[in-house]
C-alpha cells in the first residue's frame, strides 16, 4: 500500500471514530406534548411545541434540562419528558385470578406444603388466605376497576386552569 | 394469558436473581440514573408492573381504602394530569385513598399510588396535593424500587427462565422471589428509599408540578407543616445513602429547584376552592388542618 494511501485510510479511520464519539443522541419525546423553551428556565419563551414520538437531538444536558435541536430550530425541554427509547404501548394490567394467592401461600417453605389446598379455592378459603397472608388482591382489583377517562382528565384539566 | 405472578417469577429466573439488596453504586448525580437513558422493554415493564401489584396487594393488606368514590376520582384527576408530563406513558397510574389518620403516601412499582386519609386533611389546598403525588409518581417513573431490586423481565426464548418456570418454579426461584417482595415492600411501607432517590423525588416533583401549571413550592409548604406535626427527621450519623433526608434538606432543596430552573410560582396554580369543595363533601368540616 502506497503511503498517501495508508495515511488517508488511517485519517478516514480516526474521523469515523470521532463521528461516532461526538454523534447527537436521539431522545424520544414521552408526554403527549412539551413544550421546547429558548433557554433553560421556565421563564424562557416557547420555540416550538414537540409532541409524543417526536425524535429530537441532543445537543447536551444542561441541569435537569436536555439542550436539543428540531427542525432546524434549537432550544430546551425537560429531560424528565423525554428517553432514549421510543414510547412504549401502554400495558394493559392483567387481571390476576387466584394464582396470586396460591403463589402466595405457596411462597414461604413453611407453607409450601399447603400449596395443594389452596387448589380450587371458594370465596372463603381466599379470604382467609388472604388474612394470613397479610395480602389483599381483592381490594387491589377493585382499584384497578376504578377508571378515569382520558376526557375527564382533559376537563379537569382545562377547569382548573393548568 | 401469563398471571402477574408467573411474570414476576420470571422476572426473576432471567434477570439474576440479585435479591441481596446490593444497592447499585451510590450516586447523587440523579441525571446519571434518570430512566430517561435506560433501556426498558415491554417484558420490563410487565415484570415492574406484576411486582407492584404484588406490593400493593401488601399494603391493601394493612390498610382499608376509604370508600368515597368522589374523592378517589378527584385524587385520581390531579395525579392523572400529573402523569401526563412523565416518561412513562406505557403505565397505568391508579390513585388510591387508604383510610388512616397517618400522615403518609406510597409509590409501588408500575404505577400505584397510595394517600392516606390523614396526609389528605393535613393539605390545604390542591397544589400540594399534586406536590405529593408527584414525589410518589416519581419513584416509580424513575423506577427507584425496580432498579435496587433488579427487576427486569425476561425474553420470550424457549431457553430462557421464564420458559422454565413456565411448567413450575423452583423452589429456590420462589425464595428468591418471596425475598424481593419482602424487600421492595419494606422499601416501600416503611419510605426506605435511599437518599439519593429520595431527593431525587423531591426535584422531580418540583419539575412535574411545574410543567404541569402546579404551584412548585406547594411541596415545601406541605413539607413544613408534617414536620410542625410529626417533628424534624433526624439525620443520624455522616449523610450516607442510607440517611433519609430531613424537612429542612427538602425543603431547601425544593426551593433551589425553583430558583435554578426559574419556575415561576407566581404565575401556577393552587386551586384551594376545587381542593376545599372536593373534601368539605368528603370529610366531616372541623376535621382538617387550621393551622398556619
Amino acid at each position: 500500500m502506497k503511503k498517501q494511501t495508508w495515511i488517508f485510510a488511517m485519517l478516514s479511520a480516526a474521523m469515523l471514530y470521532a463521528g461516532g464519539l461526538y454523534a447527537e443522541q436521539v431522545y424520544y419525546v414521552q408526554s403527549a406534548k412539551a413544550k421546547v423553551l429558548a433557554e433553560p428556565s421556565f421563564r424562557s419563551k416557547v420555540v416550538l411545541e414537540v409532541v409524543m414520538g417526536q425524535a429530537l437531538n441532543s445537543l447536551g444536558k444542561q441541569g435537569s434540562w436536555m439542550k436539543i435541536s428540531s427542525g432546524g430550530k434549537e432550544g430546551y425541554v425537560s429531560s424528565l419528558l423525554l428517553s432514549t427509547r421510543q414510547p412504549l404501548n401502554r400495558k394493559v394490567v392483567i387481571q390476576g385470578d387466584d394464582t396470586e394467592i396460591k403463589m402466595g401461600v405457596r411462597r414461604r417453605a413453611s407453607s409450601f406444603a399447603s400449596a395443594a389446598a389452596a387448589r380450587g379455592l371458594t370465596r372463603d378459603d381466599r379470604r382467609r388466605i388472604e388474612t394470613e397472608e397479610g395480602i389483599n388482591f381483592t381490594a387491589l382489583k377493585e382499584v384497578e376497576a376504578f377508571t378515569v377517562t382520558d376526557e375527564e382528565v382533559n376537563r379537569f384539566i382545562n377547569g382548573g386552569a393548568l | 394469558m401469563r398471571s402477574p405472578t408467573f411474570m414476576a417469577l420470571a422476572a426473576f429466573a432471567a434477570a439474576s436473581i440479585a435479591v441481596s439488596g446490593a444497592a447499585s453504586a451510590a450516586s447523587e448525580n440523579w441525571r446519571a440514573r434518570s430512566s430517561a437513558e435506560d433501556e426498558v422493554s415491554s417484558n420490563d415493564v410487565a415484570a415492574e408492573v406484576a411486582f407492584g401489584r404484588e406490593i400493593s396487594a401488601r399494603i391493601l393488606g394493612r390498610y382499608k381504602t376509604y370508600k368515597d368514590a368522589k374523592l378517589t376520582k378527584y385524587v385520581s384527576l390531579v395525579g392523572l394530569a400529573l402523569t401526563r408530563n412523565t416518561n412513562r406513558p406505557e403505565l397505568e397510574y391508579h390513585f388510591t385513598i387508604l383510610d388512616s389518620d397517618e400522615v403518609n403516601a406510597f409509590a409501588a412499582p408500575g404505577g400505584y399510588v397510595f394517600i392516606t386519609k390523614g396526609a389528605l386533611l393535613l393539605m390545604k389546598d390542591e397544589a400540594e396535593l399534586a406536590g405529593v403525588l408527584a414525589h410518589e409518581i416519581e419513584h416509580i417513573a424513575e423506577m427507584h424500587v425496580v432498579k435496587d431490586l433488579k427487576i427486569k423481565g425476561a425474553d420470550d426464548s424457549a431457553t430462557s427462565g421464564l420458559a422454565r418456570l413456565a411448567g413450575g418454579s423452583t423452589e429456590s426461584a420462589r425464595a428468591a422471589f418471596s425475598q424481593a417482595i419482602d424487600k421492595g415492600f419494606e422499601m416501600v411501607f416503611k419510605d426506605a428509599y435511599k437518599r439519593s432517590d429520595e431527593l431525587q423525588s423531591d426535584r422531580g416533583a418540583v419539575i412535574v408540578c411545574a410543567l404541569s401549571g402546579y404551584d412548585a413550592s406547594a411541596l415545601a409548604r406541605y413539607l413544613a407543616r408534617v414536620r410542625t406535626v410529626k417533628g424534624e427527621v433526624a439525620e443520624t450519623g455522616t449523610v450516607t445513602e442510607q440517611t433519609h433526608p430531613s424537612f429542612a434538606v427538602r425543603i431547601a432543596q425544593i426551593n433551589s429547584v425553583i430558583t435554578s430552573d426559574g419556575v415561576d410560582i407566581s404565575g401556577l396554580a393552587t386551586n384551594q376552592k376545587r381542593f376545599d369543595m372536593a373534601m368539605n363533601i368528603a370529610m366531616p368540616k372541623g376535621r382538617r388542618w387550621a393551622g398556619d
